[in-house]
Order: structure tokens, then sequence, then C-alpha cells
């Protein structure tokens, strides 16, 4: 046996290069999106933060800071774990260097184009699918290179066996690949406009089956697939029980792909899905914490080095917090809790249990691992290491308390009903927001903590990196050939991955039917109903103006049909008033009002101060001014390219009314000037967006879906 | 009003499926993982990350 495999002896290396780079670009953007998420951390507390620049609101730099750390910090850091453990775990180079560096710098341009494009307020709209659709294709043609790269790999390999963390990133790049290119499908305007194809409920239900998978298979099953190979090497054993991983692997793949519905608990979604979103988030539970218990238990015994060394701290850590926010997700997704739990900063601090506690945790311990391997030097200062993590600990922690209290007291003080009048205790909106801000600058400094963290690690390791004497040439390993071994081997190696390959396929897609289907069939039978009109030219146009400032990042279109939201905003959202939406803006936070029904509630005028100074209307209002909407003039070149867009996708525009748009916009916006002009407001405001603008909004909620009644239900 | 709506579709059937198929997956996944002559492969593969092939330097 053994003279028969030195026979068969081939000589390979590793490309640590493409590891190394990888490597950079996580420090680079860790510290950009963490950067990112400071700034619009103190702009919530104090919100003249934005300069009086339209690039730097809220609204603009919150989907930049989201993108940022999970495509671009999390991306680049699962691109580096990835890419260093598959050579090792397959005995193989990667399979071609050009793919690599295609990879690496095509992914680096995106994240560039991204940084450029949404500050600029190109965006779809759609949560942490911002990105517009040329950005879109960039991704999928970079993700493909990554499959070829990653199954050419596998296919050359010289290990037999396929090791758990491998089939952790199989799923992740089968349905990170499957979730794109759904969710993003949608018909350009322009260079850089586009609507989805996909309108209100329906977009809703795949925003968010997007939305949480992307959480489940680019922030957890890779980052869980790198833990199965740093956590033993880390440690220098096997994994605690590779059985329990096969199970976890399984259930994780099949259960998570269904939890999608629990974002939109309450909203106008059958009641029977929200109840199955709710189970299988609750069902979620088991898999991940047979995970948590597998990465922990791998360390028994090494507790004392655990105390010691940087590596096993940092993903020691990051598996407790992976315990810890999968506990905290099936909580939030149980009816009673996400009642008072939705639209608050409960979530948020959910969020970044998740992001900072177990991504930024294990990346750090991964880096403190990979660094002295790939440059052949030693870590810094293992002092520093320990100030980081002990910084970063305390920042999360006041960041996740902080966010407790605020979702908790902002959650109950929106339900509060004085028990013998019937009527709200807080009725005005800001009460609950000024009784937070407190909360906000706690959470802002422990996100800067976090933030110096980071800091201190990219100095720590670049110094470990100026350190390094080596000429880093690349080793040269040896490893039997397994195709020679038998006359059918080669086949099977070809096959396995395949056949692995099409299971979890098969796993995703059964979930994505179970919950996609019904939106299908109700989209069908809500045609019936014309009693809710499509915009107006002018309302498509204020509300892309409404997209593009990212006012859904503070502003839900959703009433829970609750006694307290009712009080508060009025009837609740029908299923039908957003059928017209490409793309839907129900938002996920709260940190204003709701909007759903805000259309005729307060004169034009109201708006068009509110808008320059919100503190006009509300005195304590944390909304920052925004005078360009004002200055910026409606864009009616594009329109009837919009409106033709719409009709392509099922809006019942008729050719008239897309052949007279400009003209109809036009004169909707003169009649909103001249009432303004009332008021004194200069009669040039006409062409301005504000005017656009207001139009949305006074639409918003006015037609009530009254032509479904009960009986017409019943036919 | 709209779960009224959603009563006409008789979609249950979906999700009971989905939960049968998914039982009848874990289920068998974890008999599969106690097969016989298991323990020899699995000890086999969970060595794989220990072991990076022979540096011949």
């Amino acid at each position: 046996m053994n003279q028969e495999a030195n026979q068969n002896l081939e000589s390979f290396s590793y490309d640590d290069k493409i590891v190394r780079w990888f490597t950079y670009a996580t420090l680079l953007w860790g510290a950009v999106a963490m950067l990112l998420g400071v700034t619009i951390a103190f702009q919530l507390a104090y919100w003249k933060l934005n300069m009086g620049l339209e690039w730097l609101t809220f609204g603009r730099l919150r989907p930049l800071h989201t993108n940022a750390a999970i495509f671009a910090f999390v991306g680049n850091g699962m691109f580096a774990g990835v890419y260093y453990s598959l050579q090792r775990l397959c005995k193989a180079r990667l399979f071609n260097d050009l793919l690599s560096k295609l990879h690496f710098w095509g992914w680096q341009l995106i994240i560039v184009s991204a940084a450029i494009s949404l500050p600029l307020g190109m965006t779809t709209g759609k949560e942490y699918a911002e990105l517009e659709w040329p950005i879109d294709i960039a991704i999928t043609v970079v993700w493909v290179i990554f499959a070829v790269n990653f199954f050419g790999t596998l296919i050359r390999r010289r290990e037999r066996h396929i090791y758990v963390a491998i089939w952790f990133y199989i799923a992740t790049i089968v349905t990170v690949a499957v979730l794109h290119i759904v969710n993003s499908i949608s018909i350009p305007v322009s260079l850089m406009k586009s609507y989805s194809i996909y309108a209100g409920a329906q977009d809703a239900l795949i925003q968010w089956w997007y939305g949480h998978n992307a959480v489940a298979f680019f922030l957890t099953t890779p980052i869980l697939g790198l833990m199965y190979y740093f956590v033993p090497k880390a440690a220098n054993r096997p994994v605690y029980s590779y059985r329990l991983s096969i199970v976890h692997f399984w259930s994780l793949v099949f259960i998570y792909i269904w939890a999608g519905p629990h974002h939109l608990l309450y909203t106008a979604l059958p009641e029977w899905l929200q109840t199955v979103g709710m189970v299988f988030s609750v069902a979620l539970w088991a898999p991940s914490w047979g995970g948590m218990i597998n990465g922990l238990l791998t360390l028994r015994g090494k507790w004392s080095e655990v105390r010691t060394n940087p590596v096993l701290k940092f993903l020691a850590t990051a598996v407790t917090f992976y315990g810890m926010s999968t506990f905290e997700g099936p909580l939030l997704s149980v009816k009673s809790v996400n009642s008072v739990a939705h639209f608050t900063d409960w979530v948020i601090g959910h969020v970044h249990a998740g992001t900072i506690g177990w991504n930024y945790m294990l990346t750090a311990g991964m880096l403190y691992y990979l660094v002295p391997k790939l440059w052949k030097t030693k870590i810094y200062s293992i002092a520093l290491a320990n100030f980081q993590f002990w910084t970063a600990t305390i920042g999360l922690f006041f960041y996740i308390v902080s966010m407790w209290i605020a979702g908790v007291t902002q959650g109950m003080m929106w339900r509060a009903i004085d028990g013998e009048t019937g009527t709200l205790v807080y009725p005005n909106f800001i009460e609950t927001v000024t009784q937070i801000i407190p909360m906000y600058w706690v959470r802002a400094i422990g996100g800067t903590l976090v933030l110096i963290s980071f800091l201190v690690m990219i100095y720590n390791l670049l110094k470990s990196i100026a350190a390094s004497k080596s000429d880093l040439k690349e080793e040269i390993y040896q490893a039997p050939a397994l195709s020679a071994n038998t006359a059918t081997g080669h086949r099977k190696l070809e096959g396995l991955p395949m056949i692995f390959t099409v299971l979890v396929l098969l796993s995703i897609i059964v979930g994505t039917v179970v919950e996609i289907t019904p939106t299908f069939l109700a989209n069908r039978f809500f045609v019936k109903s014309d009693s809710i009109t499509p915009y107006t030219p002018l309302e498509l146009l204020g509300r892309d103006v409404f997209i593009k400032e990212g006012c859904y990042t503070c502003h839900s279109q959703m009433v829970r049909p609750m006694v307290s939201e009712q009080l508060r905003y009025g009837k609740p959202s029908h299923i039908s008033e957003s059928r017209y939406d490409h793309p839907f803006q129900w938002g996920s936070r709260r940190i204003g009002p709701d909007l759903a029904r805000v259309g005729s509630k307060y004169p034009h005028m109201w708006h068009y101060r509110h808008m320059l100074n919100p503190r006009h209307m509300t005195h304590d209002s944390i909304m920052p001014n925004y005078p360009w909407l004002a200055r910026k003039k409606i864009h009616y070149d594009v329109l009837e390219k919009k409106m033709r867009v719409m009709q392509a996708l099922g809006v019942p525009y008729s050719d008239s009314e897309v052949a007279s748009s400009v003209e109809d916009a036009q004169y909707q916006a003169n009649e909103i000037a001249d009432i303004l002009a009332q008021s004194g407001v200069d009669k040039s405001v006409a062409d301005k967006e504000i005017v656009a603008l207001i139009s949305y909004l006074q639409r918003l909620g006015s037609e009530v879906a009254e032509g479904i009644t009960d009986q017409e239900v019943e036919e | 009003m709209k779960s009224q709506v959603f009563e006409n579709f008789d979609l249950t059937i979906l999700p009971t499926i989905g939960m049968i198929v998914f039982l009848v997956v874990f289920l068998f996944v974890v008999i599969w993982v106690f097969r016989k002559n298991s323990k020899k492969i699995y000890t086999e593969m969970s060595n794989i990350p220990l072991n990076e092939g022979n540096n011949n330097e």
C-alpha cells in the first residue's frame, strides 16, 4: 500500500498569493464598513452629521454600510478562508490562477462601484440588494468565475473524501447564485435605474426570501465551513463529532430557506404562511446549536489555551455569539415577541450580534491564524490582540444592550393604550424617538469601540507582515494522486460534487416552492379587483425620489393589524394596495413613523416645510434637512420610458397615458405648485423634485382597498 | 379580510408536504450517519484538515 502510494506521488503547490490579496482586502473593507456604520450611528444620535450633504444622508449611507459589511468585509474574508482551506482540504492548487485574479479584481470593482453608486442615490430600493442592474450582472459573472474555480479545484482533488467544510462552501455557492439571480430580475429603464419585475406582496416575499437567506448563506454557511476548518486547525484536533456536523449541515440547508416569512409577520401575508415561517425559524434553533456545540466541544481540554492564544480566543467567542444570535433569532420570530420587536432597534441589535459577534470575531480569529502562515511570520503583539478582543467585546456589549433597551422601550411605547380612554398613551411618534436618543449615543460609542478594535487588528497584522523576512516562495507539497488508484476513480471524483450540488439545490428548492408559490397565485387573484389605480406619472417620479433618498431605511409603509397601529396610523394595510409597487416599500424599521396612510393627512405646505427642515413641523425630529429636493429639477426625460417599463410589468397604463405622461405630470406639478404658491412659495418650485415627492406622499393610503369587500372574496 | 382571501387557496397542503419531506430527510440523515462501519470513514474524514500533504522541504 505504502509502496503503491509512493509510486503515484505527485508534487504540487498552493496558491497563497490570492489568499494574501483577499486578506488585505478584508482588512481594508472591514475598516470602511465599520467606519460607515459608526458614521450613520452618530447621525441617528445627532441629525446634523450628514454635513448638509445629500451623499452622506442616512438613507443613502445605510445601504452602503450593510452592503460593505456583508459583501465587502465578510465577502473578502470568506474568499480568503475558502481559497486557503479548499486547496488544503483537496490537496490541490486552485484550478486556475487567472480565474483567481479575475475573481479578486472583479469583486473589488463591484465594491468600488457600489461605494460610488449608492451615495449618488442609484438604488433599487430593495434591502441588501440595492445595487443596480449592471452591478448585479457583474456580481453574477464574478460569482460564476468563483464557482468554476471552486469546482475545478474540487474535481482535481487528491483527497477522496469531501470534508464537511467544503459542503458548506458548495451550499453557499449554489444558494447565493439562486437567491441573487431570482431576486435581482428587473427591467432596466436607464443605465443605473431599473424596476423589479415583482410587485407588492410578491416582491416582499421574494425580497425577504433573499434577505433572510443572504444572512443564512452569505454570513452563516460559508463561515460555518470556515469554523469546521479553522477551529480543528487552531486546536490541532479533529472536530468533536463528524456525525453531528453532517446532521447540522443538512438540517440547516433544508430549513434555513423556509424562514423568510418571519420578516413579514403581522403584515398582509396569509396567516398560515406566517406560521410556517415561525415554526421553521424556531426549528432552526436545533441545528444551529448542534453546530455551536460541535465547535465548542472541539476545544474541550484546550480552554487554558483559549485564554492565551488569540486565534482560539476569537474563534471560541465567535462560536458562542453564533449560538447566542441563533437563539435570539428564533425568539424574535415568535409572533408575540415579534409584534413588539418588529420595526424596532431590537432587530438591529440582533443583526449586529451576528455580524460583529460571529462574523467579525471569526474573521479575526481566522486572520490571526492565516497571517503568520501566509507570510511566515509571528503575530507582532499578543497584548494588542488581547486589547482588540476586549475593546471589540465591550463595544459589542454596549451595542447589543443599548439596542435591546431602545427596541423594547420604543416597541412598548408604540403599543401603549390607555385602558380607560382607549387612546394611545404616546400619540406623538416623536415622543418614542426622543426617549431612545440616549441609547443611540451608547450604540454609537459601542460601535466606535468595535471600529477601534478593528483598526488595532489592522495595525497588529500589518506589523506582523512587515516583520516577515521570508521571500514567500511557494512550497512544494506531495500527495498521492487519487485518479490512479482505481480505474473508475476519476469518474467518481467528478461525479461526487455534482450529485452533492444537485442534492443541495433540491433542498433549497423545496422550501422556496412552499414559500413563494402562494403569492404568484395571489397576484392572479387580485387582478380581478380594480379598486386600486396605478400611480400618476408625477407620483411615479415622486416614488423614485423616495427610493433614491432611501426613505425606506427609516419609514415603513405597512400598518399592521393591531389596535395600537390602527389608532396611530389608520386602517391596516391591505395586500392589494401595493400591487403596483415595483419594488415594494414596506420597510423593516421605523426610525420615523409609518407612511402607509400619510396621504392627505397634512397639507402640501406641511410636507414642503418638513422636507426643508423637519424641525419646523416636529420640534425634536431627527430627520435631516432635504433642501436639495427644492433645488433639483424633475427628470421628465426618462418618464415615458419609465411608464413603458411599468406597462410591460403589467401596470395598466394605456398607450395614450404613456404618450401624454410628461404633459400630465407637469399639469399635476403645477397644481401642487399653485397651492404652495398661495402660502408664499415661489412658483418655480413646479419643476422641482420636492413637488413630485409631495404628490407621491399625498397619494399614499388614500385609496384604501375598499373595492374588495368580503362578498367579492367569497365568490 | 386578507385571511379570508387566502382561505380561498387551499394551500395548507404545501407546508404540510414540506414538513413531511423535511422530517423524512432528517430521519434519513440521522440513521445514515449511524450506519455500520461509518465510524472508520468519519474518523478518516475528520482528520482531513490536519493533514496538508507531505511538505518535502
